[in-house]
């Protein structure tokens, strides 16, 4: 696991499988909710900066050499300060995960049930959480090949079918409130530090031509699936937007409503699920990765047994204060992840760097 | 390790078994479940809502899936949701409205905020926001008991008019739960429903037995419309009237239009036209003058039928429509459009969504004018032509 | 043990071994007016040409100078001079015949192997419509032949090995050098060292050895009963075995791409050969899916259906005394139960519990009231669809249970999970360093030449990358 390097094409992948799957759920009516019409260019602000930042963890990459965070820490300043600021990696992630899994909890409760227990959507989500952790990079790396068209396939066909609803003049005027755009995006930045991710990744892609121009093509294609999503959602519902929570089986029920083959949205919506879980997984995924760096456990299924049953505890035990704690997290957790994301890889350039390691090419990764 | 993994496993197995094969934790039983195909809502001044379910029941004596003569069940609460549970109790069924697709208002619930019966639909997610909505004259019970000649079940008969007039004639305004919702919540809160009338036909003769039994059949009318501002409803569009507020704004496939005692072919006669490449633009000027629609339109007419003919030509398919009968055509459109308008200021209902429009495509003008709406100006251009030309 | 010159003490000897089978003959004659025996398994052995090419010759000798030099008048192929009694008993055993004269230290033996075999015929597995008719046999030699046949290149490589203790059965080794990736045929080989067991009836043992995952659910080893498939997975880079008693042949790396390749789709045209591809994997998703979707939707996504077969079901399932799980997993029991039995029963037999499992069981069943006729229709439009991929049904029929199961618990959901799951195990597995997922995961360009979709022959330029082969360019293109 240790040793596994992930390939550009891998990288670019879940870019944009994993990555576009973790914002379909509710960042669509959130970012409606304070932007309105200017819901586009308020995912677009966001993601925009989380490119730059994901272009400075790449070169960050380059200039490191191959070395990974931990490598380039336990260099400079010891391996117990790295093991700290590893530490202090996990807890972000752990924070990040909150909200997705509290959304994908939700999104499979409400849409793909009329009525369920807690237990029967909390704990397979966990065991595939823990088992996806436990497998590591080349796990998601692999899964990703695969994610990536359940994505593409499920959100375009739901595109697809909302197309004939949209009402492009749903998005005017233009830029006219600023300042909700501005809003839109600072109340949705918790969906949107990716960059972080890639911080992660940092001295574990199997680096080649382009590599940065590769990655930050499919996050901006990742970007443009998203809007085309958020679009085609705010195009059809309009000022409703803000209460579509389950977009994926809400786009798509219009068209289908008075033909006689039924909810084939639903399919497409299915699709989705698939990602999601994984998406959702994914912040647990890295927090695990960051505790087994810290505390090297001896059997590599610890760390994420230890991540997953802290995250289980607490969605089950906040399950009843949803609202509080989604609150809470929207409002404060946005900081503390924000400096990890963007104050401390700009910290890491500072750094003196080092030659880069040409690695053997294999056929496959 | 290999033996915790087979204990693990061994576990993982039972514990999948377990929940197979006990699998009772809130499951609905689709036997007992009450699959709700349209909702009748209304309201009555003691008791509250009185929701009238009509269920689909499957005929047990068909090999094919056809719907048995249908069942409509009613539920009192002071809420729709109440009345919509109560149906439930007294049913011991679980009414599932996931397949509901109509909703069908009492002429009763006029006098109230219409999305303080449709928000339960908008904020729950049981019912599809998809579900179309009309009003109907009467009580709404009523309406879903009527027997149709089109369909054994009255639901589906009103579904069928609604539905397949809005591809073709356009003499419906469709609407559905979102749309109505999306309008209320809009800049113009104005929204729109469709008015269904009931129009009993002959005596329809069934054997029944030894002697023939007599039930009356009934059809739908539904080319009226009511509109409404922020839920409360203000007037009503006649066919013709709904006809053109239908087709403004957007591309017909299949509108007609019928002008009386004009002289066509030598001879007063009335004829209807067939509106092809129907085009209209519509804009909000604001000046110093204050607000003016200005709406613009251009169609093209062929004749589809006369109640008089002229010469073997006459018969053609593409007749060339003399000037004045295209005269008499912009006349009738702008009478129609202009009585929608005044009729609508008046009742300060914003119809043409003049607010909306200004709000979208002259921001910077909006906030001034946006008090201004129903002192609005109409400027009206038509044009008509002759197919053939 | 050595043998002796006395005649009496070989034969104690050898009869003490293996003298107390029946089928065993030792016939007593004589040389040069010398006591000798011959000795050989009844059943195994060519007895006319040992009278007539072996003895005859030999008692036409007027003296014995040497075995050597008395061996050198057969003028058969096989002829060797032994002297252990253990390779004595291997050779009897073998089907040769021993021959001892007294006065001699150690004997002659003589292949004289007449095995009754199956012709070569058309394999029942792995059927082509166009294709070669031919099929691998019980007989390794047989098999070896049609492989040399049809492979004339002296870059084959055929390695030899005795497993089973007991039974000492043949099994070789096949690869193309050069072609095939060096790691693998020594992996493989010293796999095929290690094994100790005491017989190996079949090639499926030898697979459940080179298993790299014991626990698997899934299929490790390919096999294919037609040398054709044998030789073009040679041709890719993969290595080959087979053993003695078996049919099938065994390929390595496996990758689970390889049983959605038919034999035939390389024979036909590549437009009929995507269609059939593109079939089998919506077929196995059917057979796979299809069950568990539909319990699932009727226990907790009723708005998963259609409202007019949401009726059909209503009215089906009216007063079944079954829940959709229940009745779901009970009618593919049954189907089980008649896939096992059709498959056990003697042929004529078979026939007769077709009839009574489709029209009997399944009529009675549904007009008693036990399971609702869409439920069985389900269940049959699986039955069939899982065996548009039938090399893998041992896979598939256990998949289709952990579905219905999963779906049965907990709904669509638990179908997502368990497909992450299994996704995330089958995507990070290597079989002898192949990704099991390939082309798919990881995403190998090159290799969607021959994946779901597939090109024309002379499009596919090069080796799969996936099995690693040193030689990549596989054919020129003449444009």
């Amino acid at each position: 696991m240790n040793d596994f390097k992930i390939s550009v094409r891998q990288i670019c992948f879940m870019t944009i499988g994993l990555i576009t799957a973790s914002k379909l759920i509710f960042m669509t009516s959130i970012t409606a909710e304070y932007a309105k019409e200017g819901i586009l260019f308020s995912i677009a602000a966001d993601m925009l900066v989380n490119a730059v930042f994901i272009f400075i963890a790449l070169k960050l990459d380059e200039k490191f050499g191959g070395k990974t965070i931990f490598e380039i820490l336990s260099e400079r300043i010891g391996v117990p300060a790295a093991k700290i600021i590893y530490f202090i990696f996990f807890a972000i992630f752990f924070l990040k995960s909150y909200l997705p899994v509290i959304e994908h909890e939700e999104y499979i409760k409400k849409t793909l049930y009329e009525t369920a227990p807690l237990y029967a959507n909390v704990i397979p989500f966990f065991i595939l959480s823990i088992y996806f952790s436990y497998k590591g990079l080349k796990g998601l790396a692999r899964a990703s090949d695969v994610l990536v068209w359940f994505t593409v396939v499920g959100s375009l066909c739901l595109i697809a079918l909302t197309l004939p609803n949209v009402d492009i003049t749903e998005f005017l005027p233009v830029l006219a409130r600023p300042r909700l755009v501005l809003s839109g995006s600072l109340k949705t930045a918790l969906w949107h530090f990716d960059s972080i991710y890639y911080l992660l990744l940092v001295g574990r892609i199997k680096r080649e031509k382009k590599t940065e121009l590769k990655i930050i093509s499919a996050y901006l294609l990742s970007m443009v699936l998203t809007l085309l999503y958020a679009g085609a959602t705010y195009g059809e519902y309009g000022v409703l937007t803000e209460r579509q929570y389950f977009p994926p089986v809400e786009m798509g029920m219009i068209s289908v409503a008075l033909i006689n083959v039924g909810r084939i949205d639903y399919f497409a919506a299915i699709l989705i699920s698939f990602s999601q879980i994984f998406s959702a997984a994914l912040p647990l995924f890295f927090a695990s990765l960051c505790l087994q760096k810290t505390f090297s456990f001896k059997n590599k299924i610890i760390a994420p047994i230890v991540v997953n049953l802290l995250s289980f505890i607490l969605i089950t035990a906040t399950s009843d204060l949803i609202f509080v704690f989604y609150d809470l997290f929207t409002d404060y957790a946005v900081y503390p992840i924000a400096v990890v994301s963007f104050i401390f890889p700009i910290i890491l350039a500072f750094f003196k760097g080092e030659k880069q390691i040409k690695g053997e090419r294999l056929l496959y990764e | 390790m290999n033996k915790i993994k087979s204990k693990a496993l061994f576990l993982a197995i039972i514990g999948l078994s377990a929940t197979f094969f006990s699998n009772d934790f809130g499951v609905i039983d689709i036997e007992k479940t009450a699959i709700i195909v349209a909702l009748g809502i209304d309201i009555d001044e003691s008791e509250g809502y009185i929701v009238s379910t009509q269920i689909a029941t499957p005929d047990p004596a068909s090999e094919a899936n056809v719907l048995n003569d249908q069942t409509t069940i009613e539920g009192k609460g002071k809420t729709i949701a109440q009345a919509v549970d109560n149906v439930g109790k007294n049913t011991g069924w679980y009414p599932l409205l996931t397949y509901c697709q109509l909703i069908i208002l009492g002429e009763k619930v006029l006098d109230t905020d219409i999305m303080d019966i449709l928000g339960v639909f908008v904020r729950t997610d049981k019912v599809p926001s998809s579900a179309l909505v009309a009003i109907c004259e009467g009580k709404a019970k009523e309406v879903l008991s009527a027997t149709s000649p089109l369909d054994s079940v009255s639901s589906f008969a009103i579904e069928k008019i609604l539905v397949k007039q809005i591809a073709k004639t356009d003499c419906v305004a469709m609407v559905n739960v979102k749309d109505f919702a999306c309008g209320y919540y809009g800049i113009s809160g104005f929204s729109y429903a469709p008015y269904i009338k009931t129009v009993d036909t002959d005596a329809k003769n069934t054997a029944g037995g030894e002697s023939e039994k007599s039930q009356t059949t009934s059809l739908f009318d539904v080319t009226q419309t009511c509109y409404f501002d922020k839920g409360m409803s203000k007037g009503k569009l006649n066919p013709s009237q709904t006809l053109i507020f239908n087709i403004l704004g957007k591309k017909t496939l299949e509108a007609y239009l019928t002008l009386e005692n004009i002289e066509i072919f030598g001879q007063k006669a009335d004829a209807t036209f067939n509106i092809e490449n129907f085009s209209s633009n519509k804009k909000v000027i604001a000046d110093e003058n204050g607000l003016t629609l200005d709406i613009s339109l251009n169609a093209t007419l062929a004749l589809r039928d006369a109640n008089k003919t002229g010469d073997l030509k006459s018969l053609s398919a593409i007749v060339d429509i003399p000037d004045a009968v295209l005269n008499a055509a912009e006349l009738e459109l702008k009478e129609i459009i202009q009585s929608i308008f005044i009729k609508t200021q008046e009742e300060k209902c914003d119809v043409f969504k003049i607010g909306e429009t200004l709000f979208k495509f002259d921001y910077n003008n909006y906030e001034k004018f946006k008090d201004k709406i129903f002192n609005s100006k109409l400027n009206l251009t038509i044009k008509c032509n002759s197919v053939k030309k | 043990m050595e043998l002796f010159s006395e005649l009496n003490l070989n034969r104690d000897l050898i009869e003490t071994k293996i003298g107390e089978s029946d089928d065993v003959v030792f016939f007593s004659f004589s040389v040069a007016g010398k006591d000798a025996v011959a000795i050989y398994v009844d059943s195994i052995t060519d007895k006319e040409l040992l009278g007539l090419e072996v003895l005859a010759r030999i008692e036409r000798e007027k003296e014995i100078s040497d075995l050597k030099k008395l061996s050198e008048i057969i003028t058969l192929a096989s002829v060797k001079i032994i002297t252990s009694s253990t390779e004595c008993v291997k050779e009897i055993l073998n089907g040769n015949a021993v021959i001892f004269i007294d006065g001699q230290t150690g004997a002659i033996s003589v292949d004289l192997k007449k095995y009754e075999t199956r012709s070569i015929s058309e394999p029942p597995t792995g059927f082509a419509i166009k294709g070669p008719r031919n099929g691998f046999t019980e007989t390794i030699k047989t098999n070896l032949s049609l492989i040399r046949r049809y492979l004339k290149s002296e870059k084959l490589r055929i390695e030899n090995f005795e497993i089973g203790t007991i039974t000492s059965s043949s099994v070789s080794l096949l690869y193309i050098d050069g072609i095939a990736k060096k790691q693998v045929t020594d992996k493989i080989r010293r796999k095929l060292n290690e094994i100790v067991i005491d017989g190996v009836p079949d090639s499926s043992y030898v697979a459940k050895f080179l298993n790299e995952r014991k626990n698997s659910l899934f299929k490790q080893v390919g096999t294919t009963e037609r040398p054709d498939v044998f030789i073009e997975r040679l041709l890719e880079g993969r290595v080959g075995i087979l053993v003695d008693g078996s049919p099938f042949a065994l390929t390595l790396p496996y990758m689970l791409i390889e049983d959605f390749q038919s034999a035939e789709d390389y024979y036909i045209s590549s437009f009929r050969a995507n269609l059939a591809r593109g079939i089998r994997v919506v077929s196995l998703a059917i057979a796979i899916f299809l069950p568990a979707f539909f319990v699932s939707a009727q226990l907790f996504h009723i708005q998963l259906l259609p409202l007019n077969f949401l009726l059909t079901i209503v009215n089906g399932i009216r007063g079944i005394p079954l829940s959709p799980s229940l009745e779901m997993f009970f009618i593919l029991l049954i189907f089980e139960i008649l896939n096992e039995t059709s498959v056990r029963m003697p042929k004529y037999v078979g026939m007769a519990i077709g009839v009574v499992g489709a029209l009997v069981l399944g009529e009675t069943v549904v007009h008693a009231g036990i399971v609702s006729t869409p439920a069985v229709l389900i269940m049959a439009l699986s039955g069939i669809c899982i065996y548009t991929v039938p090399d893998i049904v041992e896979s598939t029929s256990v998949l289709r249970l952990l579905f219905l199961m999963f779906a049965g618990s907990i709904g669509v959901y638990g179908i997502i999970v368990c497909f992450g799951i299994i996704l995330i195990y089958l995507s990070t597995i290597e079989n002898y360093g192949s990704p099991y997922l390939a082309p798919y995961s990881p995403l190998i360009s090159n290799d969607l030449q021959d994946g779901i979709t597939m090109k024309r022959i002379d499009e596919m330029l090069r080796r799969p990358e996936s099995i690693g082969s040193p030689n990549k360019i596989r054919s020129k293109t003449n444009e």
